[in-house]
């Protein structure tokens, strides 16, 4: 894209635009920086390993990790079955005769608009359906269960991706073979897709670890150790919020937990880069 | 009508086993075929045989409907938004009928593809996965495997590491395997859809001596863009063209009266065309 | 259609979990309706629009200030968000050495995974004081745009960039040869070519901003009243959802589904928006 020359009009508006570039830029680091600067000081082995004290002022952030994980958890389960059941049937059996791609047509739609319904509807949803209806009250049960309904969009999406990109060839020899289609999909296209889904897989989670307003009303702002599914618990997000916003002087221990939540997904992220990475020197 | 239901109650009963009892190779007949995608024409009006544990060489110039030809003949053509009319007959039964199981029908005809595909999985696993879907177990698992590997002359390249992945043999190799694969299922109809023409001259050489050898038990219908292949290979030629953008055969019969002796201006034209090519890069 | 036992087996049960999937987007949509109906669909439901203020526990429901500061924040972070957006691509894309503009993309993927919960506290915590030196108490709508804007702007970006990505280099390298400058190739072809990928970057946003919580409940002030100026604390719909969840009872209760509904219906017109736009530039592209 790139030719050597450059004119004179054109110096100047890369001048021009450089600085909006640079002005994110220096945002950006900004918030980084006074993050983890802030952050770092909070973060010790004890932060980590000791149960919130003091509304949270004092203590560590262990209970509340353990909340994360399990409301997580529980979301991947609810989540895992139906993204890859769907994400199974709009690959490789919608496309079989026109009822199929007309019905397709509808649930892609319907998904999309779920990927569009703002988090806090979806949390005003699951207290409706889960905490209220079914009974669960504020629960990390509750929550999960939220959670799995929000990430299914993008769970599905990537999913279905990483089934088309299987070669054809495949396909077509094992109809030939006349060989039934579930044991194509389980021995043949799963294992071939198997590092484009848990790309997806692993998108999700960092979706799910970053889900904030959609667990107020459904998880719940417990910080203690939670003993069951049914309990309430406070996961990572809530508790930055939580400890920003009604808890005075919260902000230290605040600022550290925004600091794990931060290197969660970035750990996430690579993990994620590594994957893809494996998968494309396997394409070539 | 009657006929098409029965033979595909027939294929439902049928087990690897009672399918090699069956007696011999059965006669392809073509009567009437016409194709079509959304309406565009793509072949009209094809009619010929395919003889019993015979070799018949489809040829014609590329694009004019042979693979897609062949694709009905197992019924792959129902995976395309196609539509096709006439009649196949395979033995007595027309296998375009709807009441036709077709993974009964695919199971009794082998299909081998341009590029050598085997699955991602061991040497092994390519054959036994489709063999234990079909229910056959223990001790005969083996055997077959062995049997059909030493068929296609595979055994003794291949014995040692039978459980490495599949995708690391050669090209020719590979499409031995995918031979093999197809010929454990005992099919009684070989489709070949070009199957040496991604290879190399040498293993060329050894696949053509492996359609050679599986005449008579097979009936065997190949796609070919290869003249030399078809005169070396065929006991039949069948071949296509097109005009106004449709395909159709022009002419079809024992392979010696068709090179020699064509009958059709368009044969003659693109046979002599493809022959002085041939014998000038020879 | 023939099938094998067990493949029949196996699509009868994705086809009930695909039923699943497809039917949760219905379900929310149910749910929030029949919460609302008691408020939306009596004697209550106008007083959205009438009331003088929104003052549930005195029985007064005026939602109107509620959804300007929704409006406001929302077309405000998009306004502030699209010229930056907008510049760094180009920049990235044409101007920049190839090493930054990769460099900028993966720094942009990393940050559009940065929780809303982040974007919020550090602006709670370093610019509403900024702000609050300025002028006013800080909490106001501009520092809402200011977070909501930095929230979407690395999504916005990365969408902005893979649309100028799409442009055919051949295109480009063809207005080179002519001995186009950069700026000509970029105002003449990229940017006409791009222009349907901006838009559904535009609105895609647009979406995310309109239903964030978060970021716009930590920093906004949370007022009722209705929003002036820059420096007026406002409240969103989603916000007031967040803060009063909590404790409504009864009608109150409805009538924050009801704002959950209104939210709805602004989210799915971008939606449908976006959807139209696309449906035309496939049909121009089918006639071309």
């Amino acid at each position: 894209m790139m030719s050597k020359a450059m004119s004179q009009g054109d110096r100047i508006i890369q001048m021009g635009l450089c600085c909006p570039a640079l002005i994110i830029c220096g945002v950006f680091v900004w918030l980084l920086f006074d993050v983890v600067s802030q952050g770092i000081s909070g973060l010790s082995w004890q932060f980590l390993t000791q149960l919130p004290a003091d509304a949270g002022r004092a203590g560590g952030i262990v209970s509340i990790i353990v909340s994360t994980f399990i409301v997580l958890i529980i979301a991947l389960l609810v989540a895992l079955p139906i993204g890859l059941g769907t994400a199974i049937w709009l690959a490789e059996f919608a496309d079989e005769d026109q009822t199929g791609m007309a019905v397709a047509v509808w649930v892609r739609r319907s998904l999309q608009l779920l990927a569009g319904v703002p988090s806090i509807v979806v949390g005003l949803f699951g207290y409706a359906v889960f905490c209220q209806l079914l009974g669960l009250g504020y629960s990390l049960l509750a929550g999960g269960l939220t959670l799995g309904c929000m990430i299914l969009p993008l769970l599905i999406g990537s999913l279905e991706a990483g089934l088309r990109a299987v070669p054809c060839t495949y396909r077509i020899n094992a109809v030939a073979l006349g060989l039934s289609k579930f044991s194509v999909i389980r021995r043949i296209l799963l294992p071939q897709a198997a590092p484009a889904l848990l790309a997806g897989l692993i998108l999700s989670i960092g979706r799910a670890l970053a889900e904030t307003a959609a667990l107020l009303f459904t998880s719940g702002y417990v910080t203690r150790m939670p003993e069951s599914v049914y309990d309430s618990g406070r996961v990572l997000s809530v508790h930055v919020f939580d400890l920003a916003m009604n808890v005075p002087g919260g902000d230290k221990n605040a600022y550290a937990t925004a600091l794990v939540l931060l290197l969660g997904l970035l750990l996430i992220n690579s993990v994620l880069k590594k994957v893809v990475n494996i998968w494309a020197a396997r394409e070539n | 009508m009657t006929k098409s239901v029965a033979f595909g109650r027939k294929l439902q009963h049928t087990t690897p086993q009672d399918i090699s009892l069956q007696s011999g190779p059965p006669a392809i007949s073509i009567r009437n075929l016409g194709l079509s995608y959304g309406g565009h024409k793509v072949l009209k009006n094809i009619n010929f045989e395919a003889r019993a544990g015979k070799i018949t060489a489809l040829v014609g110039p590329s694009g004019c409907g042979k693979s897609s030809l062949l694709s009905v003949v197992n019924r792959l053509s129902d995976l395309q938004a196609c539509k096709v009319e006439g009649e196949v007959f395979i033995a007595e039964d027309n296998i375009l009928h709807s009441a036709v199981n077709v993974l009964k029908l695919r199971r009794r005809i082998g299909m081998v593809f341009q590029k050598p595909s085997p699955f991602p999985m061991s040497i092994r696993e390519n054959l036994l996965f489709p063999l234990r879907e079909y229910g056959v177990k223990g001790d005969q698992l083996e055997k077959t495997l062995e049997d059909n590997l030493r068929l296609v002359g595979l055994w003794d390249e291949v014995k040692t590491r039978l459980n490495d992945s599949a995708l690391v043999l050669s090209g020719g190799q590979q499409q031995r395997l995918c031979f093999a694969r197809c010929l454990s299922l005992n099919p009684k109809v070989l489709l070949l859809d070009e199957p040496c023409s991604a290879l190399d001259p040498r293993s060329t050489q050894i696949i053509e001596a492996l359609i050679w050898h599986l005449r008579e038990s097979h009936t065997i219908l190949m796609v070919t863009h290869n003249l030399a292949q078809a005169r070396r290979l065929a006991d039949d030629v069948a071949v296509c063209c097109l005009s106004d953008g449709v395909g159709s055969i022009v002419e079809s019969g024992k392979t010696a009266q068709v090179f020699d002796f064509p009958a059709h201006p368009v044969t003659a034209e693109y046979l002599g065309f493809e022959t002085a090519e041939v014998r000038s890069s020879d | 259609m023939y099938r094998h036992k067990v493949d029949i087996k196996f699509v009868g049960l994705l086809r009930l979990l695909v039923m699943l999937a497809a039917c949760i987007v219905l379900l929310i949509f149910g749910f929030l309706l029949t919460e609302a109906w008691p408020f939306l669909f009596s004697e209550h439901g106008g007083q959205l629009f009438t009331d003088a203020v929104w003052h549930p526990t005195t029985g007064q429901y005026n939602l109107v200030p509620v959804i300007l500061g929704t409006l406001y924040t929302t077309i405000g972070a998009v306004s502030v968000a699209v010229p930056f957006a907008l510049a760094t691509a180009i920049f990235c894309q044409f101007y920049a050495p190839r090493w930054f503009g990769r460099l900028y993309t993966s720094v942009m993927e990393v940050l559009a995974g940065i929780p809303s919960v982040v974007y919020g506290f550090w602006g709670l915590v370093v610019l509403v004081p900024l702000v609050a030196s300025w002028q006013g108490s800080g909490a106001s709508l501009l520092t809402g745009i200011l977070v909501l804007s930095l929230m979407i702007l690395p999504t916005g970006t990365l969408l902005a960039i893979a649309a100028l990505k799409q442009v055919p280099s051949e295109w480009i390298q063809g207005s080179y040869a002519l001995g186009l400058s950069r700026w000509a190739t970029i105002k003449n072809i990229a940017l006409p070519a791009s222009g349907h990928g901006m838009l559904n970057a535009l609105l895609l946003q647009s979406t995310r901003a309109i239903g964030e919580t978060m970021a716009v409940l930590m920093v906004c002030g949370n007022s009722t009243l209705f929003p002036f100026g820059l420096f007026e604390p406002v409240r969103t719909l989603s916000a007031n959802i967040a803060l009063e969840m909590a404790y409504a009872m009864e009608m109150h209760r409805a009538a924050l589904y009801s704002s959950a509904l209104v939210l709805m219906v602004m989210v799915f017109i971008l939606l449908f928006l976006n959807q139209f736009q696309n449906r035309l530039e496939s049909t121009a592209n089918g006639k071309s």
